[in-house]
């Protein structure tokens, strides 16, 4: 009885240990918070745009209308609403305009890490507000942006590579301690689980296409003149490079949410995953889609790497700074 | 910005979170990536555009105000099932004062600009075109199908919501146009497929991806069957 009782209870336990080191450890918060700088700047650079265009997205007689908005959002069984925003009560072009500027100085103190115990919740509100708010002109970019918006409000964003650091290091006498913390591994184990599902759905959606399994995906991709910033179609000539790089394409896309784990195999699928969205960046016209991905998949690059990473660069760039000086 | 490398320093012995907070966020961990799960998965059990598994039906009803509230509802089925052609809008502007026409076309590369906005345009012919639904009902099941008249009613409801949805955001992308062309007192929209040509045919005259006839308008109107009356 009590040997049964002992083997049930074993793999519980194990399970309950593997999952709390899964979740509950601490993390250094290196990896996150150079989340934050790209991330925010994608989010300034993507709302900096609808700025170009402001009323006629935002607008009174914007292309989305309340009607549509309405109609579009209303479950289908009871009719409620669940999406909300704040710019459908801005009715003036004064209003909007403060509105936009202020949505743009959140995301610029984002990237810089200034207050960001409050901006970060401040930039998700409102990320998913414009996210709401413009329907019918969205694409992948707003969702990852939304993602990662969510995400960077719930670790410590800016315990490091942030002005907030700076701050408090200075008030410290220059003795300020960044400290690993179990809010900045949640913040990014969500993160690697959400990419890994959008991979993972990603790949079985392209697995119902036919283009996807015949190999001609890719240059159905190239050959869509609306998409297209870089011609490719030379590769029409190499049928079977293109075949490849297809079959890459989705068996990366389907398995990434397992190999991405090992060791072994993560420096591979980041590499790949570097190739396809910078692709998608160069050749398809999706520079911000491309990059915004790049970002995601930082999630899964080690504190200590991206810590060292970032030391060597500002390195070698004072260093630069300090031959042109001389 | 760079903190200075001699005051960045690792506690080795980090506080733990105690049992009742790891189980509560655990729970809210679990929630939220089925939240994030559901949509996604949805839409990979649709074969048709409205039917899908009923589990993931019920379950997404269940989490529909918090994946709509947090902006969660996506299928990331970018580029699928299968790259196909893309869809732009044509706009045919009539004047009151004179017999001319002006024809803009939705995105344009040359007047969007940066390449994220001209995306934004792109983004929204696609859109009116992922939405178009025929102004006609769909046809009753023929009497020798058996077909629930639940089921029936339902599509027709169905039809009915989604038809209301394309005829509002065809009304606004038409607003939008007239409130920027002052001039002008009547906008038609017709949609255009792009289509795409296969490496064959590219092999053979490269010059064919240019063809200005794989622009080819849609139609508004359903295509109605032929009947006995309305053949010669």
């Amino acid at each position: 009885m009590n040997s049964s009782t002992d083997s049930a209870r074993g793999p519980v336990t194990s399970l309950t240990q593997h999952w709390d080191r899964f979740w509950f450890s601490p993390a250094d918060p290196h990896t996150l918070a150079l989340i934050r700088i790209l991330a925010g700047a994608m989010l300034f650079y993507t709302h900096f745009v609808w700025a170009l265009d402001l009323e006629a997205f935002l607008g009174p007689a914007s292309w989305t209308s309340r009607e549509f908005w309405e109609l579009f959002h209303a479950a289908p069984d009871d009719g409620m609403v669940h999406a909300w925003s704040y710019l459908w009560y801005l009715k003036t072009p004064h209003a909007l305009w403060t509105a936009h500027v202020l949505a743009l100085l959140v995301f610029g103190m984002l990237t810089i890490g200034l207050f960001t115990r409050v901006i970060s919740i401040l930039a998700w509100l409102i990320t998913v507000a414009y996210c709401h708010r413009l329907t019918g002109s969205l694409f992948g970019l707003d969702q990852i942006n939304a993602m990662l918006a969510m995400y960077l409000m719930i670790g410590p964003a800016a315990a490091t590579y942030s002005v907030d650091q700076w701050w408090r290091n200075k008030r410290a006498g220059g003795s300020s301690v960044v400290q690993p913390s179990v809010a900045a591994n949640i913040s990014i184990r969500l993160l690697q689980l959400h990419m890994c599902i959008i991979y993972l759905f990603g790949g079985l959606a392209k697995m119902r296409g036919t283009d996807w399994w015949d190999g001609s995906a890719t240059w159905y991709s190239i050959a869509n003149l609306e998409y297209q910033s870089l011609d490719m179609t030379w590769l029409a000539s190499y049928p079977i490079l293109i075949a490849l790089l297809t079959h890459v394409t989705v068996f990366w896309e389907t398995f990434y949410c397992f190999l991405i784990w090992p060791r072994l195999t993560r420096p591979w699928m980041l590499a790949i995953a570097v190739s396809i969205h910078g692709s998608i960046a160069i050749f398809l016209g999706m520079m911000t889609f491309g990059l915004v991905m790049l970002i995601g998949n930082l999630a899964f690059v080690p504190p200590t790497l991206m810590k060292s990473a970032v030391e060597q660069t500002t390195g070698r760039l004072l260093q630069f700074r300090n031959l042109k000086s001389q | 910005m760079i903190p200075n490398k001699s005051t960045t320093q690792f506690n080795t012995s980090p506080p733990k979170l105690n049992r009742p907070l790891r189980i509560l966020i655990s729970l809210a961990v679990l929630l939220h990536l089925t939240a994030v799960c559901l949509p996604p998965f949805t839409f990979a059990t649709s074969m048709r555009s409205d039917t899908a598994s009923p589990l993931a039906l019920a379950l997404a009803n269940f989490f529909r105000p918090y994946v709509d509230a947090a902006y969660l509802g996506h299928g990331y089925a970018f580029f699928a099932p299968d790259p196909g052609p893309s869809h732009l809008i044509r706009c045919e502007f009539e004047f009151p004062a004179s017999q001319d026409k002006t024809i803009e076309t939705l995105p344009d590369l040359d007047r969007h600009w940066p390449r994220l906005l001209y995306h934004r345009y792109f983004m929204l012919a696609e859109s009116l075109h992922a939405g178009f639904v025929p102004p006609d009902p769909p046809p009753s099941a023929p009497e020798n199908i058996s077909a629930n008249a639940q089921q029936i009613a339902w599509e027709h409801q169905n039809w009915k919501r989604l038809r209301n949805q394309y005829e509002a955001q065809m009304r606004a992308y038409k607003a939008r146009l007239l409130s920027a062309q002052a001039d002008a007192n009547r906008v038609r929209i017709t949609r255009l497929e792009h289509l795409l040509v296969s490496p064959f045919e590219f092999r053979q005259n490269p010059q064919s991806i240019h063809d200005e006839r794989l622009f080819v308008p849609l139609m508004e109107e359903s295509i109605k069957p032929l009947t006995e009356e309305s053949t010669p």
